[in-house]
């Protein structure tokens, strides 16, 4: 059976990046519908009530990436996104404790507890890192340029790029650094102190599948510092970022529709036209945009007779995978963490926390990750939004996330059925030695591993960003080379989710980043 | 009144000997200066016990460029080498040949995998590609895309021209500088014997495990050698001899036992040296092939560089994590796992003893906080099965390469460490090759910190610097000045730090002799 209704853009997957997408669609005056599987809408950016009662972010925890420019551009405020600025990330020991503020001079003050020599270092690791900040939110907003392209349009393109970081120099040899070092000794260019390395290291863990110490991961640091909204939680859970994002979208025309799960992107002629529902019914669309990872979006939902042997190779060879778990827990009492200080740190209750007193720590909970099974001793990044959030959790309970590693996707000889328990027990003995109590805290408890997360929302391997973020997939070869700016060798099909620049995180950037190309194009073929 | 020469050449390892008997060709008068006795830096032969002689650093030719063979007529001046292609992956019941035959090396693997053998001419094919782009590159100038001048813009437009055909090679070549060597082989092999070979030399080069990002660009440097893999007659140190030998032949002069203390720099130019003598030389060029960070942190003085060239060079890594075990031994080591019929090969005169990835992996766990693999990787090879002048009638050298040993220990040093680290690496030999250890007449051990102290590579790394992007190409040994020259004029840089890096290619020298033709042909 066929609809005959007719849209001029169809949005596959209801993730924030998709309802970016189509929200910008929307705006631009194009009939936009967003298809979303599950029952609501938000992908990773979600807030469930995993206990009765008790309601948390079930993947992305904190915002802070999202783009000013977009929460402008959509008026995310006037439809309902509320934040409170959780600026201070507190790493615990186990008679102490360091605050990282976003406030430069009261880091510094914090680092001087530890070590006098980091404290004078850190304006030059904050200089250095900040450069590399600079450049990398100056790329981030660009669609990337192929610099293989012959036609005179890509030659203009290129040569457009060079002149527009003619002056970058220092600027691009540090991001290769970044590319290039190890996390660890990235910070051991400026830091001694091992609690002041681990602090910064554990940035370099999040969205990685491998350990501080590998060339590479200072990239991760760095990206991780790149928000420029600001640490904060989301009143009523991320899931309020995709609401605002869809209300948004909805007042210019958007529509959305849930539990519609697509099984085939519609290809005639080397041209998309719209898709098939698992139930049968066709849609049709002049232009195609899937929010979908990469992998899945042209190796399940593409025929393949339609794209080159290339581009599948390319897309098969796309890495994923995820080695992050995360763990809702419902608690009946704030976590108190024994090293804490109230004087010592300035801060009144540590909502905030990352859990990895040394580089050696977070280094050694990934090597059983190399070889298929998981940490003894997870580091954790605990918080608590209903410190700040009352509504997420019944009168005088809190709600504590855990954000943690390393768990890899498939475990060899057991599975995560059978381990998943003593993965919570490795975790609450962590968070015992250095927050005592709070296992006995714990009133109910959900475990999500990598596996869980691709089952749930389709990320692939678990990986919060779609892919691995190496040199050969992000900028000019994200998510592949040559399909790089949105588009796929499908005319009228379009990417816009986390596989595509620059990558994960709940910043909006790629969904907006593809509009404008889509845009683009319908100014020269409608 | 100072000697005078038209350059000067510091440092007689195989690069500065090279770079010089270019020179020498060119009919400039050039001096090579040399700290120790002999020339050869890394690559030497010396007599580690009495009648026993081996290479004591780097020990397979295989990189040494033709090119430069042929051009420096090598052997005319006496360079001789028999190949050993084929090198021997043992299990404890078994073993697999990796040869340079693909037909052969496919046959082996078929032994263990159907899948891995249907698949290895694919990856055949993918490693060439990449290999063939290095090749290329290897032997170019590295442009700096940055440079605004009209000569700067000529060569990086003339540069893109040159690669505009070259994408898909480009493309596979970034993936192996990002991907781990495990990564790189899990795309094509499933076997864990077949994986662990390839992946051995993704060991070679890095400063992290071959499950860390970029380690599947050092299985691709380490194979890009076009003359196969061989043992040098006499060791390694024939190599530095026959070069020395060409550029004699032209002129060249080479001073051993001297040490340069100071690049002398006047009004921003490169004047001449000062020995440790107090002599001072003088000469219209100065080529260094010490590494970046000796020759800018202590041959020269800071008010003559920029200081964030300084920086730069502060900030190259340059970590060893490889030893040398030098044996004497009195009988050849027998691989219980070894099959002259199942191989097709009648002695294994080169293994790597590496029997899984994991196996790989865990050996640098412990050097990542300051201690060395209580189980070693090894790389076991008998350069006397080929020349038995290097030993005694019926006596045998094996030397062993492996690792991983740190720089620094973390409390403790080398030499309360070194006996144990020989017993561990003994112990896996005796597990594959039993009754070797007991067939050890004498040895020899050299730790990272050795080498640096013996041959001035900084942190005992033998290619000055390690194979990461970021210290790769035009930003070798640092950005700005990786086209061989430095922020000093006249003064040149040649040697491992420099572009495409270490092992015995000779390409440094060869490369940075061009630079320096080019300039004289401009401002004499």
């Amino acid at each position: 059976m066929s609809s005959h209704r007719k849209y001029d853009a169809i949005v596959v997957g209801g993730g924030h990046n998709g309802l970016t997408c189509g929200a910008y669609l929307a705006r631009a005056g194009k009939r936009t519908l967003v298809l979303e599987q599950k029952p609501y809408v938000g992908g990773a950016s979600v807030t469930e009530e995993f206990s009765p009662g008790y309601r948390a972010s079930t993947y992305a925890f904190i915002l802070g990436h999202l783009h000013p420019k977009v929460i402008e551009e959509l008026e995310l405020r006037k439809f309902g996104l509320e934040y409170y600025p959780q600026p201070n990330v507190f790493n615990p020991t186990k008679d102490d404790g360091i605050i990282f503020s976003k406030d430069p001079v009261k880091t510094r003050e914090q680092i001087a507890r530890f070590s006098q020599s980091d404290a004078e270092n850190y304006p030059k690791f904050f200089a250095r890192l900040q450069s590399t900040i600079e450049i990398l939110r100056r790329l981030q907003l660009e669609t990337p340029v192929n610099p293989f392209r012959k036609d005179p349009a890509g030659i203009m393109r290129t040569l457009g790029f060079a002149w527009r970081y003619r002056n970058a120099e220092k600027e691009v040899y540090n991001l290769l650094h970044a590319l290039s070092m190890s996390a660890h000794d990235y910070v051991g260019q400026w830091f001694e102190n091992d609690l002041v390395k681990a602090k910064f290291m554990f940035w370099a863990t999040i969205g990685g599948n491998v350990g501080p110490y590998s060339p590479g991961t200072a990239f991760y640091l760095v990206t991780h510092l790149i928000g420029q909204t600001g640490m904060s939680f989301c009143k009523g859970g991320m899931g309020a970022i995709a609401d605002a994002l869809a209300a948004s979208g909805e007042a210019h025309g958007m529509e959305i529709r849930c539990e519609a799960w697509v099984e085939e992107i519609l290809v005639r002629d080397g041209r998309a036209y719209g898709v098939r529902l698992r139930s049968g019914e066709e849609i049709h669309a002049s232009r195609v945009v899937s929010n979908v990872n990469v992998r899945r979006t042209f190796l399940d939902m593409v025929d393949r007779s339609h794209l080159p042997e290339a581009f599948v190779d390319d897309v098969e060879g796309f890495r994923a995978r995820g080695m992050g778990f995360k763990l809702l827990c419902a608690v009946d009492r704030l976590p108190q963490y024994k090293g804490f200080s109230q004087e010592k740190t300035g801060v009144d209750y540590p909502a905030y926390a990352h859990i990895c007193p040394t580089p050696e720590f977070l280094e050694q909970a990934f090597h059983d990750a190399k070889f298929g099974w998981y940490s003894q001793e997870p580091f954790l990044s605990p918080n608590v939004p209903s410190y700040t959030d009352p509504t997420l959790a019944p009168e005088g309970k809190h709600v504590v996330v855990f954000q943690g590693g390393v768990t890899p996707y498939e475990l060899r000889n057991s599975d995560w059925d059978r381990e998943g328990p003593q993965v919570v027990r490795n975790a609450f003995a962590v968070m015992d030695r250095f927050a005592p109590g709070f296992s006995d805290s714990v009133i109910d408890h959900k475990l999500i591993t990598p596996k869980d997360i691709e089952a749930d929302i389709n990320m692939p391997g678990g990986n919060s960003q779609h892919g691995e973020l190496t040199l050969d997939q992000i900028f000019f070869m994200r998510p592949v080379p040559r399909y790089a700016d949105y588009r796929s060798p499908v005319k009228r099909l379009y990417q816009c989710g986390a596989s595509t620049h620059p990558g994960g995180a709940v910043s909006a950037v790629p969904g907006q980043n593809a509009a404008r190309e889509i845009l683009k194009d319908w100014r020269w073929r409608a | 009144m100072n000697r005078k020469f038209d350059a000067i050449v510091v440092g007689g390892g195989h690069n500065g000997l090279t770079c010089g008997a270019y020179l020498a060709r060119a009919g400039k008068r050039t001096l090579v200066l040399e700290q120790k006795p002999v020339v050869g830096g890394a690559s030497v032969t010396e007599e580690f016990s009495p009648g026993f002689r081996a290479s004591t650093y780097s020990y397979i030719l295989g990189h040494l460029h033709p090119k430069v063979i042929a051009e420096l007529e090598l052997k005319k001046f006496g360079l001789e080498y028999s190949p050993q292609p084929d090198v021997f992956n043992p299990t404890e019941d078994d073993g697999i040949i990796f040869t340079a035959n693909p037909a052969r090396t496919r046959e082996q693997i078929a032994r263990f995998s159907r899948k891995d053998a249907e698949n290895y001419p694919k990856f055949f094919e993918r490693l060439q590609s990449s290999v063939e782009i290095l090749r290329r590159l290897q032997l170019e100038t590295p442009v700096n895309p940055f440079r605004g001048d009209p000569a700067g813009l000529w060569k990086t437009a003339r540069f893109a021209w040159r690669y505009r055909k070259s994408e898909a090679a480009f493309y596979d070549l970034v993936r192996a500088l990002s991907m781990s060597a495990h990564d790189y082989v899990s795309r094509w092999f499933e076997h864990d014997l077949v994986k662990a070979k390839f992946m051995f030399w993704g060991t070679m080069g890095t400063s992290d495990g071959p499950y860390a990002p970029g380690s599947a660009f050092c299985i691709v440097a380490n194979l890009v050698g076009q003359i196969g893999m061989n043992f040098c007659k006499g060791g390694m140190g024939a190599v530095a001899e026959t070069i020395s030998a060409s550029g004699a032949a032209h002129g060249m002069e080479v001073q051993c036992d001297a040490w340069v203390e100071e690049i002398r720099v006047q009004g921003g130019r490169a004047v001449g040296v000062r020995l440790r003598s107090g002599e001072e030389i003088d000469a219209g060029r100065v080529i260094s092939a010490a590494s970046a960070k000796c020759t800018f942190l202590h041959m020269v003085g800071a008010e003559h560089l920029p200081d964030d060239f300084v920086e730069d060079v502060k900030g190259i890594r340059a970590r060893g994590n490889g030893f040398k075990i030098l044996c004497a031994v009195d009988r050849l080591p027998q691989y219980k796992g070894f099959s002259a019929e199942r191989t097709g090969v009648d002695y294994p005169a080169y293994a790597h003893i590496c029997p899984t990835p994991e196996y790989l992996e865990r050996a640098y766990q412990e050097a990542r906080f300051g201690w060395y693999s209580s189980d070693p990787y090894l790389s076991p090879n008998v350069p006397t099965h080929t020349d038995p002048s290097l030993a005694p009638e019926g006596k045998h050298v094996v030397v062993i390469y492996g690792g991983v040993t740190p720089h620094e220990l973390r409390n403790s040093d080398w030499d309360r460490e070194r006996p144990q680290m020989v017993r561990n690496a003994f112990a896996v030999m005796d597990r594959f090759a039993p009754g070797f250890s007991k067939s050890v007449i004498d040895h020899k051990a050299i730790t990272p910190k050795d080498i640096e102290a013996d041959i001035n590579m900084p942190g005992g790394n033998a290619d000055h610097g390690e194979l990461s992007l970021d210290q790769l190409f035009f930003m070798r040994p640092v950005p700005r000045y990786a086209d061989y020259r430095s922020p000093v004029k006249n003064l040149y840089q040649t040697g491992a730090s420099t572009h495409p890096g270490g092992s015995v290619s000779a390409l440094p020298g060869h490369n940075a002799a061009r630079e320096i033709l080019n300039d004289w042909r401009w401002r004499a």
